[in-house]
């Protein structure tokens, strides 16, 4: 029996986990499910708990890709076959749970990831970002020989193999990437996109507001060159073997 | 060639900081191993006033117009590998608390976990004798 887990990302969602949480248990029904509370100041860890979802509050807010990597710890220590990751904002709709998992389940990759750009899409950005995002992922669809069409999205199905290799290592704290697709890539795992819905989130302060698109297009310039020179000397992340 | 007046305030800044750095590694505020960057500091500013004729000397020979310069210079440098170090140090550092965070968040849903399996045992169990003869069981 293969078990399943449904990551649940939280920072200062306590007014959106009431719709988010039943709407993700209707859609994943054998999943077990567990908020990962990145150091929230208002109720969010209270919020999960009343609605009987497993939670684990980080004591200080580590950023989005530290409070995912905690759930790839959890889902590795608990022994679970299968991850998916879902945003708790509401933006992620849980009707996409089942062709993410369906598709690392079957073999054919072993993370799967939801893209906006292929399923529908309702959702605004600022162009530089925007412009920034169509140029690393066709970087990366260049260089991995598969088309990728939205490497920031973090609705995401994972294998175990996939999980250990970024549980204790691999991961950036602030936002998982093109870069993190390039080094799954360039470790031999098999990166797959489906297409998903994405909707407006529901209320609270998205973690892209207030980023300046400018920084974000240099530093992601930057850590996908830097990926690409870890592999070319040799010193680029390897698999954890299990 | 320095007046005497600012030779002495160099002198006694460079006594001040060796003083200082001293006392805060006396009071374990300060590691030995960041403390060394500052007591060079500290020295090269105590013993400024014994050198800074002979580093004029220096600096004409290897072609600078105004010596002072080479001082700045060196000065500049000397802060910037001061701050490239504490760089390296906070990069470190903030890895070592991301994992210790992550396990902090684990170990208290552990903890919540174990404690409410008790909560259970004991709400569900007879009260236990007073005084047991087998020992608890662990798994």
């Amino acid at each position: 029996m293969s078990r399943h887990l449904l990551i649940l990302p939280a920072h200062n969602e306590a007014n959106n986990l009431p719709r988010v949480i039943p709407e993700a248990r209707a859609a994943a029904t054998d999943y077990d499910l567990v908020v990962i509370d990145d150091g929230s100041r208002d109720a969010t860890a209270a919020v999960a708990a009343s609605l009987n979802a497993d939670v684990v509050s980080l004591p200080v807010n580590l950023g989005y890709g530290g409070a995912v990597q905690t759930g790839f710890r959890y889902a590795v220590e608990h022994g679970y076959d299968l991850a998916v990751v879902m945003d708790s904002d509401g933006q992620h709709d849980p009707a996409g749970i089942a062709l993410l998992a369906e598709t690392v389940l079957s073999g054919q990759a072993d993370v799967a990831i939801g893209s906006r750009f292929r399923g529908r899409m309702a959702y605004h950005q600022p162009w530089v970002k925007r412009v920034g995002m169509h140029l690393f992922a066709w970087t990366v669809s260049r260089i991995t020989q598969r088309e990728v069409t939205d490497p920031t999205s973090g609705f995401q199905a994972l294998n175990r193999a996939a999980l250990l290799f970024f549980a204790y290592d691999n991961y950036p704290v602030d936002y998982p990437d093109a870069d993190t697709l390039l080094v799954l890539h360039f470790a031999g795992f098999r990166v797959v996109e489906v297409p998903v819905t994405m909707r407006e989130r529901l209320s609270g302060v998205s973690m892209h507001s207030g980023w300046k698109p400018f920084y974000y297009v240099v530093k992601m310039w930057l850590a996908i060159s830097m990926v690409l020179l870890r592999e070319r000397t040799h010193v680029s992340a390897r698999r954890i073997s299990s | 060639m320095m007046a005497p007046l600012p030779r002495l305030l160099v002198f006694a800044l460079g006594l001040t900081v060796l003083l200082l750095v001293i006392n805060l590694v006396r009071k374990r505020q300060l590691q030995e191993r960041y403390a060394m960057l500052w007591l060079l500091a500290g020295l090269a500013l105590t013993l400024a006033p014994v050198f800074i004729p002979w580093l004029d000397h220096f600096a004409f020979s290897i072609g600078f117009e105004y010596p002072p310069a080479l001082l700045l210079l060196l000065a500049v440098v000397g802060l910037l590998l001061l701050i490239f170090q504490l760089s390296l140090t906070i990069s470190r550092d903030e890895d070592r608390l991301k994992i210790l965070t992550q396990e902090l968040g684990l170990l208290r849903h552990t903890v919540a976990h174990l404690q409410r399996a008790i909560d259970d045992m004991n709400d569900d169990a007879l009260p236990a004798p007073a005084e047991s003869t087998t020992p608890p069981d662990h798994d």
